[in-house]
């Protein structure tokens, strides 16, 4: 039944989904137009139009990139909050399955449809790069210098640093990150779902309850963040007051995984929390 | 936590259901209610506006958490397996706008094993509804009877249907009782909740009147006729009379 209910999850997420790729995807490919629009040569004629149009380009990129993560997030809700709690939830709860199988579907399916936007800004990111550096390789090449044969290079120096100044490697740091942002993707799901849910407990404004809901959970979940962040002050006040140098990774990491742990346990209480309002507190009007 | 299912369990049992909502005031939807509801009964559950029907019907498909009391479907809390057997037909319309009719049938289908699509199709033909009509583009009254369809072309064991006939034209009315009739399975029940008693009384085979949330009256509609010498609607408007 999990995959049934997926696949029909997945069916009323995608074309909205789709949407908010092509908007990423035609916000990137702007973003590079108005790149390749800087002159090569940044001579004094058309500097202002470069600066413009780098100021324009990153701006339209960030929005770009700022809207379709929130949209990605409102669609999600959006569909949790009719196929659940408004007429179509007549539907979806009397289906003949067990509601924690129902809850397992619709978060999988938000969680995979977040991942799979997150998996788009960071493509279009390195478009933006590749645009960038096939930019900038025109601009040294038309200064008689070839980036391009220096890249390995490049990159050999940089992970070489990297490793002096945070104290792990590139690879073990992506790999840190791209964990943490799973978990972060996951716990955010939960935490607008279970939000959406808390606000049916305002019977008369569900939707205003459900707004009211977020901002009061983001205010705990901002104050426990900055009590995670004290470890990671500490380290670094003790580290000035003793003339030490500690590679940044061994001050950050603490933090990292205090805010790891915290993102499991907003998942969890979240989870508890929509299938309590499902089972328990469920009102359909 | 669920009861073992036994055949020997009736088909629907209430004991001492009580809803209560706190944000009105503390008011009881339902109250202290008691009821056995055998197999193979076509049931109207009847009573003035705001008497507890719908929260009664609600409880029963889970859809709303008792403040105390029990349901049991065949022995069994709602859930899963309790929604297996029950076919239910909300007042609300509760279809997807953005699917088209052919896409809710395979729904159906998907997920209730004793759904036939042969009859929901035949059913479609009847009243003319494209199945490739998408259900934004149909009326209410259309998508009431897309909804009708698909509830009746179950095989369950209850059906709960909750004012199947109020929002569609006196025409499509006679179509749905026949439909009613015509898939009536002896060892299935159907429970009616409906304001048009007239329209229906032909097809009852008992009645449940419901006053302020309690039970006011359980029998068989030959009962209300050779006892009272009247009609079901006729003792409806005496009883309930302003």
């Amino acid at each position: 039944m999990l995959g049934k209910l997926m696949k029909y999850e997945w069916r009323g997420l995608r074309l909205p989904l789709l949407i908010m790729l092509g908007i990423l995807g035609a916000s990137t490919l702007l973003t590079c137009l108005l790149i390749f629009t800087i002159n090569p040569r940044f001579d004094n004629v058309a500097t202002g139009f470069s600066v413009m149009g780098l100021v324009l380009s990153i701006l339209l990129y960030y929005f770009g990139i700022i809207g379709c993560s929130v949209g990605t997030m409102l669609i999600i809700a959006i569909r949790f909050y009719k196929t659940t709690y408004t007429d179509e939830g007549y539907l979806t709860h009397t289906l003949p399955v067990e509601t924690k199988t129902l809850l397992a579907a619709k978060t999988i399916t938000a969680v995979l449809c977040y991942l799979l936007m997150l998996l788009g800004v960071v493509a279009t990111l390195f478009i933006i790069i590749g645009a960038i550096y096939t930019h900038v390789c025109n601009i040294s090449a038309y200064e008689g210098v070839y980036f391009d044969q220096q890249l390995g290079e490049m990159l050999a120096e940089l992970s070489d640093g990297f490793r002096r100044e945070y104290g792990i490697s590139f690879g073990g740091f992506v790999a840190f990150y791209a964990i943490f942002m799973v978990v972060a993707c996951i716990s955010a799901i939960m935490t607008v779902l279970g939000c959406v849910s808390l606000g049916q407990l305002y019977t008369k404004h569900r939707i205003i309850g459900a707004i009211i809901a977020y901002f009061a959970v983001m205010s705990v979940q901002q104050f426990i963040s900055y009590l995670a962040m004290l470890p990671t002050y500490s380290r670094m006040l003790r580290a000035e007051a003793m003339a030490e140098t500690i590679p940044m990774f061994e001050i950050i990491s603490p933090t990292m995984i205090l805010s790891l742990l915290w993102a499991v346990a907003v998942s969890v209480i979240m989870h508890i929390v929509n299938l309590h309002m499902m089972t328990k507190r469920l009102n359909l009007e | 936590m669920n009861e073992q299912y036994t055949t020997a369990a009736p088909l629907l049992q209430i004991n001492d259901l009580c809803k209560r909502y706190p944000n009105m005031g503390n008011y009881m939807s339902v109250f202290h209610m008691n009821l056995t509801i055998p197999r193979g009964r076509i049931i109207g559950l009847l009573g003035p506006n705001g008497c507890g029907k719908t929260t009664l019907i609600k409880m029963i498909n889970g859809l709303l958490a008792p403040t105390s009391g029990a349901v049991y479907i065949n022995g069994l809390f709602p859930g899963a397996e309790s929604k297996r057997v029950i076919s239910y037909l909300p007042e609300r319309t509760y279809l997807e706008n953005g699917m088209k009719v052919r896409q809710m049938i395979d729904y159906f289908a998907d997920f209730y094993e004793d759904f036939s699509k042969e009859k929901a199709y035949s059913m479609l033909e009847s009243l003319g509804i494209s199945p490739e009509a998408r259900l934004k583009t149909l009326s209410k009254g259309t998508k009431e009877k897309v909804q009708l369809i698909l509830v009746m072309s179950r095989n369950a064991e209850l059906y709960i249907l909750d004012e199947p006939i109020a929002g569609v034209d006196p025409a499509a009315r006679d179509y749905i009782l026949r439909t009613i009739i015509t898939n009536y399975n002896p060892n299935s029940t159907i429970i009616l909740s409906t304001h048009l008693i007239s329209d229906i009384e032909s097809v009852l085979d008992d009645v449940i009147f419901m006053k302020n949330g309690s039970l006011m009256l359980y029998t068989s509609v030959d009962a209300i006729r050779s006892q009272q010498n009247k009609s079901v609607d006729a003792y409806f408007r005496e009883v309930y009379a302003c």
